[in-house]
């Protein structure tokens, strides 16, 4: 327990005082918000945004998956892999920790991100605003959980920029469309179908399991 | 019925593909590796 | 490791192999030509006895990688190696075979419904499974990644299953794996075909295994020989 907040704390306030990821994330994510109006505008005549949740998870993910990149790719900068490897703990908190750290700064992006989306796409988020912030919690927590594992994987691949969406993208079909059809539901009708929240929590309950029992595995001995 | 054709063509065709790199890459393999030295009989 | 001396696998898989292929094609070939789809409907003997054999690699690729984990033994990874090659080779048969029988029978090449999807998708992960272990450097460190990586992608097939069920809608494949919808006289041609797909399986696994066991060989010669000639 005391290993996952020494790891949190020391990612948060490296992130605190670099902020580089955070600072390329958001751009990312705005840039990528600007495209996706040009490149599929809301139809006024037909007066939905039908599309509009899947395309802010297009977002999310992206930026996600740019941040996680990241994530181990510091470690590893700092020759500090093999120091998290040779800590005497149960490695399962070093995840935890890590993945947290993710989580919690992907949450920043979501909420700069969803503010693009909502100028861009002329959204009414306010009266949605809390249950959407839950909804994109439980997404981050569902792409963070597995992308931390692949991000240390991907990490010691000789091209990991490719890599690690390469890994990711096709294990996170669960979450997105768990995510995509709750954000969808509070679009349209103001609340989350049960089917997808329960989707949601059954995949980032899976998606944590997994990990945290995997990333035994990826650090170097 | 061309397209019946076509599913068993590609699918015994492709496996037939497969078959046969395997065989050259092992015939390869073996061969580098009794060229390598000590004698290593099939 | 000399575990390149499977010949009498080798030679029994292709026996059997050759004996199940003959019978496959002789009950094919006079197989009743279906009412409603015409002669199309044959696409199906050859169609889903693939998909077995892709997900028989699969899992057999989950199993190696647990091994590996378990034991350590190279021979493990190379297993679950060999079975996701195979494996994806199936699935490239699968989603070209399937295409095909859906353009002559639904009139259109593909359609999200749930399997194809979840096919696709299972065939993205292997993919990547693949790639990995290309690209990682240092084969232990390669082995330990890709035996994470395909545990994974098979412990997840179901929660994919159940989230594309969510997503997908109803499903245009037959409700039961073929059995139940195949008219008289198309049974036997279907089994045939699937044990001849998971016999066919096997003996280009046994190849495969042989290949990399010689590959693994050559490599340590060659380390072997780079010590030699340093010192």
């Amino acid at each position: 327990m005391n290993v996952l907040l020494a790891i949190l704390g020391k990612d948060l306030l490296i992130e605190w005082r670099r902020r580089d990821r955070l600072v390329a994330m958001s751009v990312f994510a705005v840039l990528v918000v600007l495209i996706l109006y040009f490149a599929a505008p809301p139809n006024r005549a037909e007066g939905g945004h039908a599309h509009v949740p899947g395309l802010l998870w297009v977002a999310y993910v992206f930026a996600t998956v740019l941040g996680l990149g990241r994530s181990f790719a510091l470690e590893l900068e700092n020759e500090a892999m093999s120091g998290l490897a040779l800590a005497p703990a149960d490695r399962g908190w070093i995840f935890l920790g890590k993945a947290l750290a993710n989580v919690l700064i992907v949450m920043v992006v979501q909420l700069l991100t969803a503010f693009a989306f909502a100028l861009a796409f002329d959204l009414d988020l306010w009266p949605i605003a809390p249950a959407l912030a839950g909804v994109s919690v439980l997404g981050a927590i569902g792409l963070c959980s597995l992308g931390t594992l692949f991000s240390a994987m991907a990490v010691r691949t000789t091209n990991r920029e490719v890599m690690l969406p390469l890994l990711m993208l096709p294990l996170m079909i669960p979450v997105l469309l768990g995510a995509v059809r709750a954000t969808q539901g509070l679009f349209e009708d103001g609340a989350v179908p049960a089917s997808a929240l329960q989707l949601l929590l059954v995949t980032d309950g899976v998606f944590l399991i997994v990990s945290f029992l995997g990333f035994e595995y990826v650090l170097d001995d | 019925m061309s397209y019946v054709i076509a599913a068993y063509g590609l699918t015994v065709g492709l496996l037939l593909l497969y078959a046969v790199s395997l065989r050259r890459e092992r015939a390869r393999l073996r061969e580098q590796l009794s060229r390598g030295g000590e004698s290593n009989p099939g | 490791m000399t575990d390149h001396t499977s010949s009498p696998w080798h030679r029994a898989t292709a026996g059997l192999l050759f004996v199940l292929a003959a019978l496959w094609i002789y009950l094919v070939w006079n197989a009743p030509i279906d009412r409603v789809q015409g002669v199309v409907q044959k696409i199906l003997y050859v169609h889903p006895p693939t998909a077995f054999a892709m997900y028989l690699g699969f899992v057999l690729t989950g199993v190696g990688g647990a091994l590996y984990l378990w034991r350590g033994d190279a021979r493990y990874d190379r297993f679950a190696a060999s079975s996701a090659e195979v494996g994806v080779l199936f699935a490239v048969l699968m989603l070209l075979s399937g295409p095909i029988w859906a353009k002559g029978t639904w009139g259109k090449w593909w359609s999200w419904d749930l399997r194809l999807t979840l096919t696709l998708v299972q065939f993205m992960v292997y993919v990547a499974y693949l790639l990995l272990r290309s690209f990682t450097e240092g084969s232990e460190r390669a082995a330990r990644f890709a035996a994470v990586y395909g545990i994974i992608g098979v412990v997840l097939i179901p929660l994919n299953y159940f989230a594309i069920d969510l997503a997908a809608g109803r499903s245009i494949h037959p409700e039961n794996l073929g059995d139940g919808s195949l008219g008289e006289g198309m049974r036997a041609p279907f089994w045939a075909g699937v044990v001849t797909s998971l016999t066919a399986f096997a003996y280009l696994l046994v190849r495969r295994l042989e290949v990399g066991g010689l590959r693994a060989e050559a490599a340590h010669r060659e380390a072997h020989d780079a010590l030699g000639a340093e010192g």
